[in-house]
């Protein structure tokens, strides 16, 4: 009874605190209505990306100002809009709540939460679109992203204000990769948004399950749009993640981004802008498709010292039909972003996870943000690998009659590649990886049999972390290799051989 | 859409020749007249006949419109050569809204829920006069399901100043807060 009276009383404050202001508003009519798009006339004051208030709480976006009508789409269902219903203005942009309240929920891209936590705690919005930060504000990458898989760390490495690209066809790992580096930043200094556009429901809260359950939630921002809702949300899901990001970039913190992903985001772009009778171009997509993912992408930066020295580092998403990368939308992607990591189908069922054609792959930024230890034992790691790739092909038909220096090529070539698979959900450490790719690099693992190096691997992790700790926690704290520490590193792995022997 | 559009450019071109001779509210008369006369469903059934030769249509509608001058006739031959007597009606109220919009007078209409004394429709037009810095033309409605205050509506603009917007602003907070 008390409770009820608390709640009475409280509304009671409500209803005498309530004022509204009366002011006029810009009005307008609904002339033709469908396809999750209005057309109305009248709303001569309206402006670009405000908000429009539909009857029975329906709110639009308008998009197209012409003379004396305006184009708008729709965020929600609109079968109880009829032709001759009033429009308001809002005289609200587009905008979206940012700050640290948003961690560790799962929001819809006007930052309405949809995981029934409760109301999101905010105290500051940001409009959705904004103009990237421009070229005196920004420095160049010098800091890595560790994403905890060893392919990428050692050979693909992306730096903090990077954009890296990740391509492929459908179910070859890319979303895995996305859900790894996420995964790996647990403890770490760096804020994840994920940015789930136009993916099924159920993948949706399978992969907040996954984070929830690894931990990873509590430094994680997801913005969902799914395949259910209107073409307009997925439409606005990226802009909407990119201004959470921008917020902590320009505190002066580290921010991830990822849109998973940007074809559907081009697909959805495309709906709305055939139905807002836009002129189509190549694929039907309309012309300014390339626009709409550039100023996405430049939104992603490194700021200087002087101006706090945050960063936000995006890894757009980019699914492939039947492998082609020279369709419309993969090139574009391709040439805004700053590499990408390439991923194939036939290395996939191949039993290389992750499915990463290194010959493709390439980070053009990044190599400058690798740590010292890192660049020290991968080094030759590229091209050891291109020049066994080339010659596996020769080696199909039999290595009996191969020179010894082929074949060492080949047998190294192999135990690399086998010490760059790595099961989903398990990243790896930097200090880890530097050994581990120290030991095959400098031909430790020359004498292990291939089929046991993922074994072996996992022995030598558990040896060194009990016999050698202090080893890992140099790499770790100093993020190079200096000379004490490879001699010591040396003369540990020899120790590993010598205590457990894979040989034969 | 394009016909709203092509309404528009006629009523320009009206105006601008309206505007130029300093006859504004005598092309108002005589556009109403044409639309008035041409609306007569026998007279549009002929004249948007095919069959009829133009040089009859024109003779018709100059037997009809005995009164207007030559220019507002010549304006009359041209919608009827072009078929385009069926925007008529916009055109007028296209040209209406200019040669308000020069004169500067406002169309105001306002709803309240129980009707207005003049006095206060004497004060609504004051105080929408400071508002909007026009002279305003008032029309007044009663609606009872406002249940109090008023709507104005003023070319684009709304002020919703009644007590069902007020408890419906009220309930949005309420659910919000919950």
């Amino acid at each position: 009874m008390a409770r009820a009276q608390d709640i009475a009383s409280v509304i009671r404050q409500q209803i005498e605190r309530f004022g509204a202001t009366v002011t006029a508003v810009d009005v307008g009519t609904v002339v033709e209505v469908g396809d999750g798009i209005a057309h109305i006339h009248g709303l001569a004051g309206v402006k670009y990306n405000e908000l429009l208030e539909f009857p029975h709480g329906v709110i639009g976006l308008a998009l197209n100002l012409e003379e004396d009508s305006v184009g708008a789409i729709l965020f929600s269902e609109y079968s109880e809009i009829k032709e001759g219903d009033e429009v308001r203005c809002t005289g609200r942009i587009v905008e979206v709540p940012v700050g640290d309240g948003l961690i560790g929920r799962v929001v819809n891209p006007l930052g309405q939460p949809i995981d029934g936590k409760g109301p999101i705690n905010y105290q500051k919005t940001l409009p959705v679109e904004r103009v990237a930060p421009n070229v005196v504000l920004r420095t160049s990458v010098d800091t890595p992203v560790q994403t905890g898989i060893k392919a990428i760390d050692s050979m693909i490495p992306i730096g903090r204000g990077q954009r890296e690209l990740i391509i492929g066809d459908r179910s070859t790992g890319k979303t895995a990769i996305a859900i790894d580096t996420i995964i790996n930043q647990k403890g770490g200094d760096l804020i994840c948004i994920y940015v789930a556009i136009g993916q099924k429901s159920s993948k949706v809260a399978q992969t907040v399950a996954t984070l929830e359950d690894y931990g990873a939630m509590e430094h994680t921002i997801v913005v969902s749009a799914n395949a259910s809702d209107s073409a307009a949300l997925q439409y606005l899901a990226p802009y909407a993640g990119c201004a959470m990001g921008e917020e902590f970039m320009e505190q002066g913190h580290d921010a991830l981004i990822i849109y998973d992903d940007l074809s559907k985001h081009a697909w959805a772009y495309r709906q709305i802008s055939l139905l807002l009778r836009r002129p189509a171009g190549r694929e039907a997509y309309p012309g300014d498709i390339f626009y709409l993912h550039s100023r996405l992408l430049e939104r992603a930066a490194k700021y200087d010292a002087d101006h706090g020295g945050g960063s936000l580092t995006a890894l757009p998403i980019i699914e492939t039909q039947a492998a082609d990368i020279s369709a419309y939308i993969p090139t574009n992607v391709i040439s805004i972003t700053d590499g990408q990591i390439y991923l194939e189908t036939d290395l996939f069922n191949a039993g290389i996870r992750p499915a990463m054609n290194v010959g493709l792959s390439v980070s053009r930024v990044g190599g400058s943000a690798q740590t010292k230890a890192m660049k020290k034992v991968t080094g030759r790691l590229r091209i050891d690998l291109a020049q066994y790739r080339e010659m596996s092909t020769f080696a199909q038909f039999g290595t009996a009659d191969l020179d010894r220096a082929t074949r060492a090529q080949l047998e190294l070539g192999q135990r690399i590649t086998e010490v760059l698979k790595q099961p989903q959900y398990v990243p790896v450490p930097l200090e880890k990886q530097v050994m581990i790719l120290y030991a095959v690099t400098n031909g430790y693992l020359d004498d292990v049999p291939v089929s046991s190096i993922s074994s072996a691997e996992d022995a030598f992790h558990r040896f060194m972390e009990t016999n050698h700790p202090e080893i890992g926690k140099a790499i770790a704290s100093e993020k190079a290799l200096s000379e004490d520490t490879e001699e010591a590193l040396k003369k540990a792995i020899t120790e590993f051989k010598q205590a457990a022997p894979y040989d034969g | 859409m394009a016909r709203v559009a092509s309404a528009k450019r006629h009523a320009q071109a009206v105006f601008q020749l309206a505007l130029d001779s300093n006859e504004v509210e005598m092309w108002r008369s005589q556009l109403k007249t044409i639309a008035a006369t041409l609306a007569n469903p026998e007279l549009a059934a002929i004249l948007e006949n095919p069959k009829v030769h133009l040089s009859d249509k024109v003779q018709l509608v100059s037997r009809c419109l005995p009164e207007l001058n030559e220019l507002a006739l010549n304006f009359a031959y041209l919608l009827v050569a072009r078929q385009r007597m069926s925007i008529l009606d916009q055109i007028v109220a296209e040209y209406e809204r200019m040669a308000d919009a020069h004169q500067g007078l406002e169309h105001a209409e306002v709803i309240t829920a129980i009707p207005l004394d003049e006095e206060a429709k004497e004060k609504l037009v004051r105080r929408l006069a400071t508002i909007t810095g026009k002279q305003i033309v008032l029309a007044t409605d009663v609606d009872p399901a406002i249940i109090g205050g008023f709507v104005a509506r003023i070319g684009d603009k709304l002020i919703d100043g009644s007590t069902r917007a007020r408890l419906e602003a009220l309930k949005q907070k309420m659910v919000q807060a919950t």
